[in-house]
């Protein structure tokens, strides 16, 4: 009778023992890390622009009036740290004769949503200089660019005289 | 009399002895994913957003259950995530990818779709018996240009209960 009670006493205690060991679980991990680079890209649309004074509507004694093109435009996809920003500038590769002066406007994208906003017209030069400020994290299409080519004085014909203009999506500094 | 006590004792340490082994659950995890997204995961080039979802290997990680009886023991495994610096854009989803192996009679359940993983334990799959082998697949959701460019990590954590 008693080896019965020890027995049963045993057993109960064994299955306690084994239920806490049930009751417990074990737990094991791993990371995942997503490492998200920067990014500036800019690109054109549209090929070559070709600016051609026409002498025809020139009031004789005025200079030839000024020619624009508005077939091209800029994207871009930029991302950066909080706090910070970017830039579109834009240059000449080399100036034209003296009396040739050309302008750009970058318009606001019309696909996407900028933080960033137009510096209106510039003048270009070899020096790069700022035409659309304040970028931060978007993806933004269709932002008309707008060139105007003027003279500030009667130059020879040159039969074109091409230059290259380079856009670059740069960190404010 | 006394001999049948001490074989008692015996047989009882014994028992006691093998349901620690057997009863105690063990999970092992093998591998992680390091997922690395630049400029050539644009959806197009400039102008154009990142691909909003990215997937890892097959069998990224590998999960092993043991400690427990070969076919002759339920049990669950839960999962859930830490996060250490991860954005509140990203949505983290696991499946998986293959039964493992193990005895004849070990069966294992559910898991095979993606689901969300949470800062909260949610379960995961289920099964019968030892295991070996499980593959797991990972994916990520809501990239974009929005998030700033870092490294976000967060911890994804696989819990074995034995039911």
């Amino acid at each position: 009778m008693k080896i019965t009670k020890l027995f049963l006493l045993t057993a109960a205690l064994t299955l306690f023992l084994c239920g806490m060991a049930m009751a417990q679980g074990d737990s094991q991990n791993h990371n995942v890390t997503v490492t998200l680079g920067e990014v500036a890209k800019i690109g054109i649309n549209g090929g070559n622009v070709t600016l051609t004074f026409n002498t025809g509507g020139t009031t004789p004694g005025d200079l030839p009036i000024p020619v624009t093109d508005a077939t091209t435009d800029l994207r871009w996809t930029s991302n950066v740290a909080s706090g910070l920003t970017r830039k579109i500038t834009a240059a000449l590769e080399a100036d034209y004769v003296t009396g040739i002066v050309l302008k750009i406007t970058v318009g606001a994208p019309a696909t996407g949503t900028t933080t960033g906003a137009s510096a209106g017209q510039i003048t270009l030069s070899t020096t790069d200089q700022d035409a659309f400020t304040g970028i931060t994290n978007e993806h933004c299409k269709d932002a008309a660019l707008s060139y105007e080519v003027s003279l500030t004085a009667m130059v020879e014909p040159n039969g074109g005289e091409m230059h290259q203009v380079t856009y670059t999506l740069t960190d404010d500094a | 009399m006394k001999r049948v006590m001490k074989r008692l004792i015996l047989v009882t340490l014994c028992a006691i002895l093998s349901s620690g082994t057997v009863c105690a659950i063990s999970i092992t995890v093998f591998g992680t994913w390091d997922l690395i997204i630049t400029d050539l995961d644009l959806q197009g080039g400039a102008g154009d957003d990142f691909n909003p979802s990215y997937e890892s290997a097959i069998d990224a990680v590998t999960v092993d259950i043991g400690g427990i009886h070969p076919f002759n023991q339920n049990y669950r495994v839960d999962v859930s995530k830490v996060d250490s610096t991860w954005h509140s854009n990203f949505h983290l989803y696991v499946r998986r990818t293959s039964d493992g192996s193990g005895h004849n009679s070990s069966t294992i359940s559910g898991g095979i779709t993606y689901q969300e993983v949470t800062d909260i334990d949610q379960t995961f799959f289920s099964g019968l018996g030892r295991r070996d082998g499980i593959t797991i697949q990972l994916n990520l959701t809501g990239v974009s240009i929005q998030v700033p460019p870092d490294s976000y990590v967060t911890t994804i954590y696989y819990t074995a209960l034995e039911i």
